[in-house]
């Protein structure tokens, strides 16, 4: 269903039900994230110290990785609704390979700290920082079988430009895995 | 009823029902000795009671969920049982071993029954719930195969529906979450993860599946909304779910001897297993609202509404009362989880298996939709009196709980655990009181099937 | 179209430059010490705002909730404003 830009509407464009499904998500979020801000709190120094020895510039080709699949996303979108299916599978592909680059180069970062023997158990900080982040991964790793789904419902042509609302849908729940890790990121690695 | 083998689970409802009755029967006889502590000592010690209560609670459940499985997977696959026969003799079985299981627990000493039967050979026995001989176990394993391996077949062989995956995934993992009851490691803190991978993960993560399916079946049925939408929700409420009450296993890890971790993973994961029972509540009040015929099965309907709120209530709010590690340090293993226990079992898992019983029953009965008007009057009163004598319960023994942590265990002069059971006698029998009219409401609604009369219409006035 | 086009194409390319700034900020070799340049509370509370301008980006234009009237159309605003108040507590107080 195409909406005009000018007319606004009272439900988010998509399934409203995925729209609970994606509150319910950000609460969570919400929850580990103020968990996070409280004991950092009353740990500064531990906090402060450790943080130190994350790798800012890999979290920060993460963060392009995650902005570039969703820009991807959104192009795609634009394009089902001129019915260029061909085009928003393009799309699609390229935002997928943007999620598993995310994985990818998050995968090098936990290798690191496992080579270095680091675990949940280490100590607090490590603790909320392989928590969230691996929170945070296997969303990265749903979000992408997601838009696998929807990258063959486009190749497939099931999408058109008067019925997309599992696409807009779909790509409703990839923006969200972005929109936290916006947060998470300064929040772990650049906040003190 | 649409398909002639659906009535096998008529079988599967009476005998539910029957222990049922016996449960609460039970659980009247323990709340007494609470307070009179040599009541029918030695016949019936408190532990025997207590097994016999918590057993037949689950065992009841079990039939009730195999019976609401045999009904409604017929009809959504719109094809004849697999084989009716075999659910005829499976349930047989699991009655037979049942009642022996029951009948053991009674008559002779716990350590004599686990003699006799061969415990020393693969000991499972002797941990809570998990109580049952190794040959009960192994029976209530093969009953639950063939069951799976019935509906399975059912399902594969008919249309797929979204209630019926979500129903088959619950059983599943039922049967597969079993399995770890027959690992009973020596080291203790092992001991009690495997002994959680039954608990948490039957009642707080694949039961709640089973329970959505039905209450989407009953839902589906009185409400006539279309199934996509009901549909949808059920995907979202399976997903939370899971996320959270396979996670949320972590709130029982606090104190067990597992790593520090798992007081935040826990806390935060279980204090989001409301979220799929709130979500449970929304759905079935938007589904009566937007309902597009009146079901003249007015009890059905009560029971469905009143499964979704009760197990908000007494899963989700009571859960999460005592769920976060800091407060749990002190109210842990007090009356708060028994109070606890009783609103989310009677809510979550009891009124559901009474909804699909509800529904069910008048059309195994022969009637078209329903039973009459007196009946239905009859059965609306036993759904209020239960109800909220159950309220009551939880209310009565979450005082007594808060005081029992006050004097036991916050205070600066704490007490020791049997001079506070006296300090909280007044709220025993209270609860005992609550207890009788819990019994009574449930005679009533025994009753209620008994009661003739022409088949109610929606114009009828209840 | 050719207008979604271009603002999906500006919006994305505000968000690279405010997680580069942000990125920067956190920077020792590149910016120095940043507690000799600017008090603690205020780098945190420009850290934060971006953040939250970024997320209210995202809500708006990547999920467009600017197409959306009413409660709705503010509910990941809410959120980012809600989690960053709490974090803002943690950190300040």
């Amino acid at each position: 269903m195409y909406i005009q830009e000018s007319i606004k509407t009272k439900y988010p464009p998509g399934d409203l039900a995925l729209w609970i499904f994606i509150c319910a998500e950000l609460l969570v979020f919400a929850i580990f994230f103020a968990a996070y801000a409280f004991t950092r709190a009353s740990n500064i120094e531990l906090f402060n110290q450790y943080q130190a020895t994350l790798n800012t510039d890999l979290a920060l080709l993460n963060t392009i990785a995650l902005l570039t699949s969703s820009y991807f996303v959104v192009s795609a979108i634009i394009s089902i609704k001129e019915n260029k299916q061909k085009q928003s599978t393009r799309f699609l592909f390229l935002s997928i390979i943007g999620g598993c680059a995310f994985l990818i180069m998050k995968m090098t970062e936990y290798s690191h700290h496992m080579s270095e023997g680091i675990n949940l158990t280490t100590n607090l900080f490590y603790m909320f920082y392989l928590s969230l982040t691996f929170f945070h991964f296997m969303h990265v790793i749903l979000g992408i079988m997601i838009l696998l789904v929807l990258w063959l419902n486009t190749r497939k042509g099931l999408y058109t430009a008067d019925n997309h609302d599992g696409l807009v849908s779909g790509g409703a729940y990839w923006h969200m895995v972005d929109l936290v890790w916006l947060i998470l990121f300064p929040l772990i690695y650049i906040m003190k | 009823m649409k398909y002639e083998s659906q009535s096998v689970a008529k079988l599967y409802f009476i005998a539910a029902i029957g222990l049922f009755v016996g449960q609460i029967v039970f659980g009247l006889i323990m709340g007494l000795q609470y307070v009179m502590g040599d009541f029918l000592f030695p016949e019936i010690p408190f532990n025997v009671a207590r097994m016999v209560h918590t057993n037949l609670l689950i065992v009841w459940l079990l039939f009730g969920f195999m019976g609401a499985s045999y009904y409604l997977v017929p009809e959504e696959a719109e094809t004849e049982l697999h084989s009716p026969m075999l659910a005829k003799l499976m349930f047989w079985v699991f009655l037979v071993a049942g009642a022996l299981t029951i009948l053991g627990y009674l008559l002779v000493p716990y350590a004599a029954l686990a003699e006799m039967t061969g415990n020393h050979l693969l000991p499972t026995m002797g941990r809570e719930f998990l109580e049952q001989p190794t040959i009960t176990k192994i029976g209530i394993v093969i009953v639950a195969l063939t069951f799976l391996y019935n509906i399975a077949f059912t399902i594969l062989k008919g249309r797929k529906t979204v209630i019926t995956l979500v129903l088959l995934l619950g059983l599943a993992g039922l049967a597969i979450f079993f399995l770890f009851s027959f690992y009973n490691p020596d080291n203790l803190v092992k001991d009690k993860f495997y002994w959680w991978f039954v608990v948490h993960l039957w009642v707080e993560g694949v039961w709640e599946l089973i329970m959505a399916s039905i209450l989407a079946f009953v839902l589906i049925k009185t409400t006539g909304v279309d199934r996509e939408i009901i549909e949808k929700w059920l995907y979202i409420i399976i997903a939370m779910a899971l996320i959270t009450g396979l996670i949320g296993t972590g709130h029982h890890f606090f104190w067990i001897g597992a790593p520090e971790y798992w007081l935040w993973w826990g806390s935060i994961f279980s204090a989001l297993e409301p979220i799929p029972f709130f979500m449970m509540t929304v759905f079935a009040f938007n589904m009566v609202n937007k309902r597009r015929i009146n079901h003249p099965n007015q009890p059905a309907v009560l029971w469905a509404l009143g499964t979704a709120v009760m197990a908000f209530l007494g899963a989700g709010v009571w859960g999460f009362m005592h769920t976060l590690a800091p407060v749990n340090y002190y109210t842990h293993g007090t009356q708060i989880t028994a109070a606890h226990g009783h609103m989310a079992f009677y809510g979550a898992y009891v009124m559901i298996v009474l909804a699909i019983i509800s529904y069910a029953m008048p059309m195994m009965r022969g009637r078209k939709a329903c039973n009459s008007a007196a009946s239905q009057i009859v059965e609306m009163w036993s759904f209020w009196l239960m109800t909220i004598s159950m309220v009551f319960i939880t209310l009565f023994l979450t005082g007594a709980g808060i005081l029992q942590v006050w004097l036991q265990r916050f205070s600066d002069e704490p007490m020791s655990f049997m001079v506070v059971q006296e300090k909280i006698e007044l709220f025993y029998w209270m609860r005992e009181g609550a207890g009788l009219v819990f019994l009574i409401g449930l005679l009533l609604y025994v009753y209620s099937f008994f009661i003739g009369g022409k088949e109610r219409t929606v114009e009828d006035k209840v | 179209m050719e207008k979604s086009y271009r603002t999906n194409n500006i919006i994305f390319a505000t968000l690279v430059l405010l997680t580069l700034f942000t990125w920067i900020l956190g920077q020792k070799d590149i910016i120095g010490d940043i507690s000799e340049i600017i008090d603690g509370k205020a780098f945190f509370l420009i850290l934060l705002s971006i953040a939250i301008i970024k997320v209210h980006l995202i809500g708006d234009f990547f999920m467009h909730l600017n197409t959306v009237s009413g409660f709705w159309r503010w509910i990941i605003t809410l959120w980012v404003m809600l989690t960053g108040s709490f974090i803002a507590i943690a950190f300040l107080l």
